[in-house]
């Protein structure tokens, strides 16, 4: 009988040591393993069984138009009869797969909840429309308008909210600074997507991290590097979707100082171990850049158009944020601070596991999730923060306390279900050796081309299911094996696929709808996919041209 | 390209609630038959799973 193991445990200390020789092994070329992995005993007919569950996933979202939950539960049970019947799976290894992706699950879920709740505290308080009320009034040069709400702050909202925010928030913002409903809708779609990834709290980074088994520090630079470039790439797109190539020729030098200042800040705070907040940072620093530059773009007696902004509500909408800030950095630079909370993980063990067929996973601990400083704890704290500063100042009006955690309940829900889901199907592919297969299959077909391909897979992900998060439970494993198998990069590779990922949600279906339902589109989305296309696929390109370069030089 | 655009329902909103809390007990279940080698706790479990994926798959 295998005992079970499941507790509140110390952190050993040999972690670090073993985490650095681990770092160094990934970033080495591991070529010459396919031999060793499965020798000659791929065959057609297994790849395709392999493939399956992620094209009933493809036909049924693009095809049929179902939601991700839906379309992923029919993955997921594509899978389960493909892994027992094909792959021979049997039932405890299907159950220890489903409970290491509950485990997984929680670790996503508990930031994706703390976020969305701490947004809702400040968009209840009223800054957050303060906020975009003040940001067209700073200029009079529509293009920089543009660039004002529909790529800098949108940016901000996306690292500080999320779940379709940034297109709700501000379309209807550039709507009332005289932009058409088109217009409105695709600049701030365009504008975010370089910031998903470590948006939203980082949750989509932390979905990386949690199906690869990863630690961040070794993904969070390459795909800050990456995104970066989107970054500034995307204030050109944003400009010219606003007023055309004499918008780009005014505007450029702007558009690269704010640019690389947001990419700046965010590979700075992602490479120093702080990806929850690196969005945001990056969001920040723009804003802190832009608002005295947009200021040169104001066109001679526009002074008396400048009304004095309420200080106290933007003050109010971002006391939860600064206060994660404090308690992000206190955590992290304070080592005393860090190994005490750190020190407590809850880890559980799971035995080696075999197929029928010999596909083999080994014994260890499945995610271990430190509790005391995990991001969803920091987030929960602000959010309490938050509520309380704006309670005090009594900007929240009766039962908003109810109304703040019964949306975010309701808001989270449906991806809730569906993270679950599609991280089970995850789980179980890859516990019954089809992830495996469908890497060597890649590999063998597309070989040294890979990382052309790989940032289209991460958006075509993104596309499919409706966001960077899920687009990473579901490909990021295959991605990793993939690259693992053909000798690249494995980092530049997961951060090709979580920056494909971060561009191609943009054009997701369900995040359309959500935008253009505010933006008065609603019927429309055809025109706004069709107005998304063409910038979406430059800064795809973008990626795959970057990362080609990197590989090549690096 | 036409593209639904119907909020959650209340009902939508219950059930996707209700499945998502049956699949994370019916997971956490699963690790203890397993580790307790309890065959047909583990496979009435995972059907308890499938069954979940089926309402999740039959929802509209």
């Amino acid at each position: 009988m295998i005992l079970p193991a499941i507790g509140l445990a110390r952190r050993w200390p040999p972690d670090a040591q073993r985490r650095r020789s681990r770092l160094r092994d990934l970033h080495r070329p591991q070529r010459g393993i396919i031999p060793e992995i499965r020798d000659g005993g791929l065959t057609l007919v297994d790849w395709l069984l392999a493939v399956l569950p992620i094209a009933m996933i493809l036909v049924l979202l693009v095809g049929f138009r179902w939601g991700a939950a839906r379309a992923g539960a029919a993955g997921w049970l594509t899978a389960a009869a493909v892994a027992s019947l094909h792959f021979g799976a049997g039932p405890q290894l299907l159950a220890f797969a489903q409970a290491k992706a509950l485990l997984l699950s929680l670790d996503v879920l508990l930031i994706v909840w703390a976020a969305f709740l701490l947004f809702r505290v400040s968009d209840e308080a009223g800054g957050i429309r303060t906020i975009g009320a003040l940001l067209p009034r700073l200029t009079t040069d529509r293009a920089m308008q543009a660039m004002l709400i529909g790529w800098i702050f949108a940016s901000f909202l996306q690292g500080v909210g999320g779940f379709g925010v940034p297109v709700a928030v501000t379309a209807p913002l550039l709507i009332g600074a005289g932009f058409s409903p088109l217009a409105a809708m695709v600049i701030p779609s365009i504008g975010h997507g370089w910031a998903v990834t470590f948006g939203s709290l980082a949750s989509s980074f932390q979905a990386l991290l949690a199906a690869t088994n990863l630690p961040g520090e070794l993904l969070a630079a390459p795909a800050a590097i990456l995104l970066g470039f989107c970054g500034v790439a995307t204030g050109f797109l944003v400009a010219h979707a606003a007023e055309g190539l004499p918008a780009i020729r005014r505007l450029a030098l702007p558009i690269i100082l704010i640019g690389v200042t947001m990419a700046a800040a965010q590979l700075m705070l992602a490479s120093a171990g702080l990806w929850n907040i690196a969005g945001f940072g990056g969001g920040i620093a723009g804003l802190l850049i832009a608002l005295p530059l947009a200021r040169r773009y104001r066109q001679m007696g526009d002074e008396g158009k400048q009304g004095k902004p309420d200080r106290s509500a933007i003050w109010i909408a971002l006391s939860g944020y600064l206060a994660l800030l404090v308690i992000t950095l206190g955590v992290q630079l304070t080592p005393v601070i860090r190994e005490t909370l750190g020190s407590w993980g809850l880890r559980i063990w799971f035995p080696a596991l075999r197929t029928s067929q010999g596909f083999a996973t080994a014994a260890g601990y499945g995610r271990i999730i430190y509790p005391l400083t995990h991001a969803g704890a920091s987030l929960g704290l602000a959010a309490l923060i938050a509520y309380l500063v704006a309670r005090r100042r009594g900007v929240l009006g009766a039962g908003a306390g109810g109304r703040i955690v019964g949306s975010t309940v309701r808001r989270v829900s449906s991806s809730s279900l569906s993270i679950i889901i599609l991280l089970g199907m995850a789980v179980i592919m890859a516990h019954a050796g089809m992830t495996e297969i469908l890497a060597q299959g890649l590999a063998q077909g597309v070989g040294h081309l890979f990382p052309l391909a790989s940032a289209w897979i991460g958006g075509l992900g993104a596309f499919m299911t409706g966001s960077n998060t899920n687009s990473n439970v579901l490909f990021a494993l295959l991605q990793q094996r993939t690259a693992g198998l053909l000798g690249i990069s494995v980092p530049w590779i997961l951060a090709a696929q979580t920056a494909g990922g971060a561009i191609g949600s943009v054009i997701a279906p369900t995040k359309i709808v959500v935008g253009s339902a505010t933006a008065g589109m609603a019927g429309k989305e055809g025109s706004v996919l069709r107005a998304l296309l063409p910038s979406t696929g430059i800064l795809l390109g973008l990626i795959s041209l970057a990362l080609w370069l990197i590989l090549r030089i690096g | 390209m036409k593209m639904t655009n119907k909020p959650s329902s209340e009902t939508t909103f219950r059930r996707e609630r209700f499945l998502f809390l049956l699949i994370s007990v019916a997971a956490a279940g699963l690790y203890a038959a397993a580790n307790l080698e309890i065959g047909w706790a583990q496979v009435v479990l995972l059907l308890i799973t499938a069954l979940c994926m089926l309402a999740a798959l039959l929802q509209k």
